[in-house]
C-alpha cells in the first residue's frame, strides 16, 4: 500500500509483558498487509528509554505509532502515557491503548490522559487478528500521521 | 268586797286582755311555725328517722325510712323493734340505745313488715327530755345498698387487678417518691431472684451495674422531660445474671398533680435478645461467607481469564496455520481443544456475569416494566424474527427495582421461551398481578417444556436438560434469573409439563414505591 510503495516499513512500537500477547500481536500483523517492523519492550520503564534514546536505545528508530498495554511493571501504562504526551517531542506520536481491562474507568482515565485510541484485546483469536490489521488498516492507510507531512 | 270597776278600768283590762291575746297568739303561731319547720326536716330527711317507745313499738317515722322498710305506714307505726325485728342484731341495738347507750347496726336487713333487703347503717340513741323523762329512741336509718354494691364491684375489680398483676408473664414494680421499691410482682421477684422483701425498701439502683445505672438516670432525665417510651436496660440477678429487659415506665401522680413515684412493666428480653443476637451473628457470617464466595467467583474467573485466553488463542493460531497440514488426527485433536478453550471461555464470562449480579446494576429506581420489555424484546430482535416469535403481554407495573437487572431478567426469560420453542412457532404471554404484598408475573410459552422433576435442577447454575449439541448455552441463564428474582426478595419457580409449555413464575415484593 502507500508504504509498500515507498519502500520503508512502518515503525510500531508495542510495550507488552506478557510474551504469548507479544507474539499474538506479531502474527496479527505478519498477517497483515502494512510492511512494518515491530519494536518490543516489556515494562514502562524500558518504553520511555526506547523512545527518548536513552542506554541501550541510543540507536532506537522513533516509532509511527505506540500499542501501548495499561498493566504494565515498574511504570504502568497509565504513567508511560501521561509522560508521553506531556513530553514536547512524543506527544504527536499515536498511542493505541491495547489491553484486556473492559473498565469504564480505564477508559475513562486512558482517554484523560489523551490516549488516542482504546482498544481491548478480543478474546477470540479470529477477532484479535482482525483488530490488529484493523489498527494498520486504520492508522497507516486512512490516518494521515505528522511523518506523512515530514517526508 | 269587791267593789265594781269603773268602765275606764274596764277598758284598760280589756285593752292588757288584747294584748296578751294577741302576745299569745304570736307564740301560739311561733310554736307552730318551729313545729311546723321540724316536721317538714323530719319529712324530707334524706335519712329514715324512727322514734320509738321505752319498748321498741314504733310511734312515728318519716317518709325515707317507709321506704327503706318498704312498706305503708300503717304496718310499720306499732311494730316492736325488740321483739319483732328478726334479726338479732338489730334487736340488741335497738335494746343498747333503749339501755342508754349509742346503738348500732351496719350490714343487711331484711324488714319483717316489707320484706325488703336492703344494706343498712343504722344508729339508735335514747331520747330524754329536758327534766329528764325517758321518752324511748330515735333511729336514722341509712340505705348503703348502692355503696355496698360499689365497695364490693371495687374489692371484685382490686382483685382481678391483683390476680393479672401478680400472674402476669412481665415483671411489675412500683417505686415511691423516695425512689424506694414498694411493691414487686411474683414474675419479677422470680426474673431478679430475690424475694419480694428482699427487694422493697431498695432502690432500682441496687439492682443495677454501673453502665445501667447511667442508663436509668438518663432515662429519667426524659421522663422529666415528658417522654415515657419504653427503652432497654439490663438488670443483674442475686446470682449475678444480667436479664435483658424492655422497661415501661410510667409516672404516678395525686389527685393535687404531685409526683407520687412510678410503676413500671418489666418485659424479660434476655432470650429474645440471644436469639436476635445469633441470629445477626449468622446472617452477617452468611453475607461475609457469601460475599468472600462471590469475590471468589469473580476473581477466579476474572484472573482465569487470561492464561485461558492464552490457550485458547495458540490453539485457535494453531487451527489456523495447521489445518490440513498434519493429519486427521492432529486436526481432530486441535479441533477439540479449540472447542473446549471456547466453552470454557463463555462459561467464565457466564461466571463473571453471574457474579457481577447485584454487584454492578443493583441500585434501585423506579422502573416501569413496561419499558423495560421493549427494551428486552428489542435485544431479542433477531431471534424473534428468526423464530416467528408473537409476544403478547398485560399491563405491567412501575416498580422501584434494578432496571438492569430486571431487564436482563426478561430478556433470559423470554430468551428462554424462543429458544426452547416447539414445532409451532413461539408464543409468548407475559402478565403480572398484585397478589398481597407482591406483584406475581407469569411467562407463558408454548415450547416443549420439561419434565417437571427436573423443576429445582433448571435453576442451577451450569445445569442443563439438554445436550450442548441439541440446545447450545452453558446453563447459567435460569441461575442468573433466580439470582435477580433473589436479590430483589422475590421468588421464582416454574410449572411445565414435556410438550405442554412452560409457565415460569416471578415474585417482587411491594417494597415503598411499589404499588
Amino acid at each position: 500500500m502507500l508504504y509498500e510503495k515507498q519502500g520503508s516499513p512502518v515503525e510500531i512500537l508495542l510495550v507488552e509483558d506478557n510474551p504469548g500477547d507479544v507474539r499474538l500481536t506479531i502474527e496479527g500483523l505478519k498477517e497483515g498487509k502494512v510492511r512494518n517492523t515491530l519494536s518490543v519492550v516489556e515494562d514502562g520503564v524500558e518504553a520511555l528509554a526506547f523512545l527518548r534514546k536513552e542506554g541501550k536505545y541510543v540507536d532506537a528508530v522513533r516509532p509511527d505509532l505506540i500499542l501501548l498495554d495499561l498493566n504494565l511493571s515498574k511504570k504502568d501504562g497509565r504513567e508511560v502515557l501521561t509522560e508521553i504526551k506531556s513530553d514536547e517531542n512524543l506527544r504527536n506520536i499515536p498511542v493505541v491503548v491495547l489491553t484486556t481491562s473492559k473498565a469504564e474507568q480505564d477508559i475513562l482515565k486512558a482517554y484523560s490522559l489523551h490516549a488516542n485510541c482504546y482498544i481491548t484485546k478480543p478474546v477470540d483469536l479470529d477477532q484479535f487478528i482482525s483488530v490488529v490489521e484493523s489498527i494498520e488498516d486504520f492508522w497507516f492507510s486512512i490516518v494521515k500521521l505528522p511523518r506523512d507531512i515530514k517526508e | 268586797m269587791s267593789r265594781k270597776p269603773t268602765y275606764e278600768e274596764l277598758e284598760k283590762r280589756i285593752e292588757q286582755l288584747e294584748k296578751e291575746k294577741h302576745s299569745w297568739l304570736l307564740t301560739e303561731e311561733a310554736l307552730l311555725q318551729s313545729e311546723e319547720r321540724y316536721r317538714m326536716i323530719f319529712n324530707h330527711s334524706p335519712l329514715g328517722i324512727v322514734h320509738f317507745d321505752q319498748e321498741g313499738v314504733i310511734l312515728d317515722c318519716n317518709d325515707h325510712f317507709l321506704e327503706v322498710m318498704g312498706a305503708p305506714r300503717e304496718k310499720v307505726l306499732g311494730f316492736n323493734m325488740v321483739t319483732s325485728a328478726q334479726n338479732m342484731a338489730m334487736r340488741s341495738a335497738v335494746q343498747t340505745a333503749l339501755d342508754g347507750e349509742l346503738g348500732v347496726y351496719d350490714g343487711e336487713y331484711r324488714s319483717v313488715t316489707g320484706d325488703k333487703s336492703t344494706q343498712l347503717r343504722a344508729i339508735y340513741n335514747c331520747l330524754t327530755s329536758e327534766e329528764g323523762k325517758f321518752l324511748g329512741a330515735v333511729g336514722l336509718f341509712e340505705d348503703i345498698s348502692e355503696t355496698k354494691r360499689a365497695e364490693k364491684a371495687l374489692k371484685a375489680s382490686e382483685q382481678r387487678y391483683r390476680t393479672l398483676v401478680e400472674t402476669m408473664n412481665e415483671g411489675v414494680l412500683i417505686r415511691n417518691e423516695k425512689d424506694r421499691i414498694t411493691y414487686v410482682n411474683q414474675r419479677l421477684c422470680q426474673m431478679w431472684g430475690y424475694s419480694s422483701d428482699e427487694i422493697c425498701g431498695h432502690s432500682s439502683t441496687d439492682f443495677l451495674d454501673e453502665d445501667n445505672q447511667i442508663i436509668l438516670k438518663e432515662q429519667r432525665i426524659k421522663r422529666r422531660e415528658g417522654v415515657h417510651t419504653p427503652y432497654e436496660i439490663t438488670w443483674t440477678a442475686k446470682d449475678g445474671r444480667k436479664i435483658v429487659t424492655i422497661m415501661s415506665p410510667r409516672p404516678i401522680f395525686d389527685d393535687q398533680g404531685a409526683f407520687k413515684g412510678s410503676f413500671g412493666i418489666i418485659t424479660d428480653i434476655t432470650n429474645r435478645k440471644q436469639a436476635e443476637e445469633t441470629l445477626a451473628r449468622q446472617a452477617k457470617e452468611l453475607e461475609r461467607s457469601n460475599a468472600e464466595l462471590e469475590q471468589f467467583a469473580y476473581v477466579a474467573s476474572h484472573d482465569m481469564q487470561e492464561p485461558l485466553r492464552m490457550i485458547a488463542s495458540y490453539v485457535q493460531l494453531l487451527a489456523r496455520r495447521y489445518k490440513g497440514k498434519l493429519d486427521q488426527d492432529a486436526d481432530d485433536f486441535i479441533a477439540y481443544a479449540v472447542d473446549g478453550s471456547k466453552r470454557m471461555q463463555t462459561m467464565i464470562n457466564d461466571l463473571l456475569a453471574y457474579s457481577r449480579v447485584g454487584r454492578i446494576n443493583g441500585e434501585a429506581e423506579s422502573t416501569d416494566c413496561q419499558k423495560i420489555l421493549e427494551w428486552a424484546l428489542g435485544n431479542l430482535g433477531t431471534a424473534i424474527e428468526e423464530n416467528q416469535a408473537t409476544i403478547t403481554h398485560g399491563k405491567l407495573p412501575t416498580l422501584v427495582v434494578s432496571g438492569g437487572l430486571i431487564g436482563l431478567l426478561f430478556q433470559n426469560l423470554i430468551g428462554n421461551a424462543i429458544k426452547f420453542h416447539g414445532k409451532e412457532p413461539p408464543q409468548i404471554h407475559i402478565s403480572a398481578k398484585l397478589e398481597g404484598k407482591e406483584w406475581l408475573f407469569a411467562f407463558r410459552d408454548n415450547g416443549i417444556g420439561f419434565d417437571p422433576q427436573y423443576t429445582d435442577r433448571i435453576f442451577t447454575i451450569f445445569q442443563r436438560l439438554h445436550g450442548v449439541g441439541v440446545y447450545p448455552g452453558t446453563g447459567i441463564g435460569l441461575a442468573i434469573c433466580k439470582k435477580i428474582v433473589e436479590y430483589h426478595g422475590g421468588k421464582i419457580w416454574a410449572e411445565s409439563a414435556l410438550e405442554k409449555g412452560t409457565t415460569f413464575y416471578f415474585t417482587i415484593p411491594v417494597t415503598q414505591g411499589n404499588q
